[in-house]
C-alpha cells in the first residue's frame, strides 16, 4: 500500500506543485489507511448483517425485515426492502444505557470488546486486495502492509479474541458466561491446528508467508497450465478443511457453542449491552469477512482472474483510466470474498448446532490427520512442479 | 524505478522511536503489574499485554517471524492456557490474596538474579550493526537479514538440523509423558475393587 499511496499522493499534489517531505507522505498515507479501514469494517459489517437477516429469511421462506426504510422499495422487491434496518439498530445500541452490571469485574468487563474489536480489525492489514503495476517495475501487492509474515500474522492475531472472549466470560461473574468462555478457547485452540496444517499446502506450494506472494504465485499456474494455478485445485483438501475450520474460529454456527442460546443464554456476552455487545457482534461479522477474504486469497487465487491480466492503464478513446488493473483486482476480490461469504451463511441457517464431543472428536480425529496428508500431497505436487516446470516461485 | 519512500526502513518511519517508547513504557507499566496486582487474573491480563508489547518491539525491529510467534505461541497458546487454569483452580471471584513477608523477598531474590545473569551476558554481546563486508562473509552475525523467514527456515534445515531434530523428540516425549498422565485418572474407576463394583450391578433393582 505504501508505494501506490506515495505515488497516489504525488500524482495529486504534483500539479499544484507540491512536495511533502518524507514524513508527511508517510503519516498521511498511514491516517488515510487506519480512516480507511475503520470506516470499511464498520459499513461492510453493517452491510453483512442486513444480507445476513435477508438470506436466513429467504432460506426459511420468510422476507426478513421488511419494515424499516422507505416503502416504495419494499414493494418493488423484496432484496430491497428494510435496507435501513441494521443502520437504526447499530443507532439504538448507541444510544442504549451503558449498563455495568454492580458484580462484574469491571477491568476485563470494559477491556474485553475492545480488544475483539481491535484484533477484529488488525487482521484486515495482510489481506491483498489487488495489485497494480502502474508507475511501478513489478506488481506491487495493494494491501495495508503486505507483511512478510501475512498468513502467520493472520492466524497469530485471532488469539486476542480467544483471551478476550475468555476475558469476557470470566468478569461477567456468571457461570453461564463462564462456561461460554471456555467452550470458545477450547474449540479456538483445537481447530487452531488442522487450520494452520492446511495453510501449510498454499505456504509449500508459494514458498512464501506473504500473501501477495501467494497470490502472485497462483497466477502463474500449476504445471505450465494457468488455469490449475489456484491453489484449491492442488490443496483441495486443505481448502475445505481450512472453511470448516475457519468456520469454528469465527464462532459462526453450526460451531457456535460458546453462545448457544439454549444452553447458555448466549454465553460469554450475556451481560453485555448497548455498544458493547454491539462491538462483539460487528467484530464477529467482521471476522467472517476477514475469513472469507483469506480463503479468496489463499485459494481461490485473489483478485487474479485465470488467463487474463489486466492493464495497468486503460485507454477508452481519449479517456484514459489510471490504475485500472488496481480496480479490476479490488471488483474480482470483492466478488470471490462475498461469494465464500453466501456459502458460510448458507451453512450457517441449513445446518444444527454441533454437540460439544462432536466437535472435538471432529477437529482432533477428523480434520487433523486429513490436514496432514493435505500437507503431504502439496509436499509432492510441489517437488513435481519444481523439477519438471521449473521454480514455482 | 526505485520506491518512493520504504517506511519499513527505520530512517523513514517518522513515530518510530516514539512507538518503540510507547512499546517499552505499557510493557513496563505492565510487566509492574503482573507482580502487584491484586486478583491472579487482572496479572494475567496484564502479562498478556505485556507480551503483546514484546511483539510489537520486535516487529518494529524488523524482526516480523518473530513478532507472529510471539503473538501465536505466548498469546494464543500459553497465556490463554495459563488463563484457563486459573480459572479452573482459583476462586471465580476471590478479592484478594493473602501473600507472606518472605514472597516478595524471595521474589526480588530471584528477580535480582535474573537481572545480573542477563546484564553480564548483555554487557559482553556486540550490537553494534555488522559492516556489510562483515556481513557477506561465512560468520555473519546475527543481522536483520538472517531473521528473516526463509533464512530462518534454511538455517533450522542445515546447521542447525540435530538441535531442531531433538527438541522435536523432547517435545514428542512430553506430550506422550501429558497424554500418560492425564490418562492415568481416566482408568482409574475401570481398576476399581471389583467388589465395589459387583455391588452396585445388584443395587439396581432394589433402587426401585
Amino acid at each position: 500500500m505504501e508505494p501506490i499511496c506515495n505515488r497516489l499522493l504525488t500524482d495529486i499534489l504534483s500539479p499544484w506543485g507540491i512536495t511533502l517531505p518524507t514524513w508527511a507522505i508517510v503519516s498521511i498515507a498511514l491516517l488515510v489507511a487506519l480512516i480507511a479501514i475503520y470506516a470499511a469494517v464498520s459499513v461492510n459489517a453493517l452491510f453483512l448483517i442486513w444480507l445476513e437477516r435477508k438470506i436466513s429469511g429467504r432460506i426459511q421462506r420468510r422476507q426478513g425485515p421488511m419494515l424499516c426504510g422507505p416503502k416504495c422499495m419494499a414493494q418493488k422487491s423484496m432484496w430491497l426492502g428494510g435496507w435501513i434496518a441494521t443502520v437504526c439498530d447499530a443507532v439504538k445500541l448507541i444510544f442504549k444505557e451503558d449498563i455495568i452490571p454492580s458484580k462484574v469485574d469491571k477491568f476485563g468487563f470494559i477491556l474485553a470488546p475492545i480488544v475483539v474489536m481491535l484484533a477484529a480489525i488488525a487482521v484486515y492489514v495482510p489481506i491483498p486486495w489487488s495489485a497494480t503495476a502502474y508507475h511501478q517495475t513489478e506488481r506491487v501487492t495493494f494491501a495495508f502492509a503486505d507483511l512478510n509474515v501475512g498468513l502467520l500474522y493472520i492466524v497469530a492475531v485471532p488469539s486476542l479474541t480467544v483471551f478476550s472472549i475468555l476475558t469476557a466470560g470470566w468478569s461477567s461473574n456468571n457461570k453461564y458466561s463462564l462456561l461460554g468462555g471456555f467452550r470458545s478457547v477450547v474449540q479456538m485452540l483445537s481447530y487452531e491446528i488442522p487450520m494452520m496444517f492446511a495453510l501449510m499446502g498454499p505456504i509449500i506450494l508459494a514458498g512464501s508467508l506473504s500473501l501477495g506472494d501467494i497470490v502472485k504465485a497462483q497466477i502463474q499456474g500449476l504445471f505450465g497450465i494457468p488455469f490449475l494455478g489456484w491453489f484449491i485445485v492442488p490443496s483441495f483438501i486443505g481448502a475445505i478443511v481450512y472453511f470448516i475450520c475457519s468456520i469454528a474460529e469465527s464462532n459462526r454456527p453450526p460451531f457456535d457453542m460458546p453462545e448457544s442460546e439454549q444452553e447458555l443464554g448466549t454465553g460469554f456476552n450475556t451481560e453485555y449491552s448497548g455498544m458493547r455487545f454491539a462491538m462483539f457482534y460487528l467484530a464477529e461479522f467482521s471476522n467472517a469477512f476477514v475469513v472469507s477474504s483469506i480463503f479468496t486469497a489463499v485459494f481461490l487465487g485473489g483478485w487474479s482472474i485465470p488467463g487474463f491480466i489486466p492493464p495497468a492503464e486503460l485507454h477508452l478513446g481519449s479517456l484514459v483510466i489510471p490504475y485500472f488493473d488496481l480496480l479490476v483486482g479490488i471488483v474480482v476480490f470483492s466478488v470471490k470474498a462475498y461469494a465464500v461469504l453466501l456459502i458460510l451463511m448458507w451453512i450457517r441457517w441449513t445446518f444444527v448446532r454441533v454437540r460439544p464431543d462432536h466437535l472435538m472428536n471432529f477437529g482432533w480425529k477428523f480434520l487433523l490427520p486429513l490436514s496432514i496428508a493435505n500437507v503431504i500431497i502439496c509436499t509432492v505436487i510441489a517437488a513435481v512442479q519444481q523439477i519438471y516446470f521449473g521454480g514455482l516461485s | 524505478m526505485p520506491l518512493p519512500v520504504d517506511i519499513y526502513a527505520w530512517d523513514n518511519f517518522p513515530f518510530a522511536s516514539a512507538v518503540f517508547w510507547c512499546f517499552a513504557i505499557v510493557m513496563l507499566a505492565c510487566a509492574f503489574y503482573v507482580v502487584t496486582a491484586k486478583r491472579i487474573f487482572h496479572a494475567g491480563i496484564a502479562m498478556i499485554g505485556c507480551f503483546v508489547c514484546v511483539a510489537g518491539i520486535y516487529a518494529l525491529l524488523g524482526a516480523h517471524f518473530m513478532a507472529g510467534l510471539q503473538l501465536l505461541v505466548y498469546v494464543g497458546a500459553i497465556a490463554t492456557l495459563l488463563l484457563f487454569a486459573v480459572m479452573l483452580t482459583d476462586k471465580m471471584m476471590e478479592p484478594q490474596r493473602k501473600t507472606t513477608f518472605f514472597q516478595p523477598v524471595l521474589g526480588l531474590i530471584a528477580s535480582f538474579s535474573m537481572l545480573l545473569v542477563l546484564w553480564l551476558t548483555l554487557s559482553s554481546s556486540n550490537f553494534a550493526a555488522p559492516q556489510p563486508a562483515v556481513l557477506e562473509g561465512e560468520a555473519s552475525a546475527i543481522n536483520l537479514a538472517s531473521l528473516d523467514t526463509a533464512n530462518i527456515g534454511l538455517r533450522l534445515l542445515s546447521p542447525y538440523t540435530v538441535p531442531f531434530e531433538l527438541i522435536s523428540v523432547i517435545i514428542l516425549a512430553t506430550l506422550i509423558g501429558a497424554a500418560a498422565i492425564a490418562r492415568k485418572e481416566d482408568r482409574s474407576p475401570a481398576t476399581a475393587p471389583p467388589q465395589a463394583a459387583a455391588a452396585a450391578v445388584p443395587s439396581k433393582p432394589q433402587e426401585q
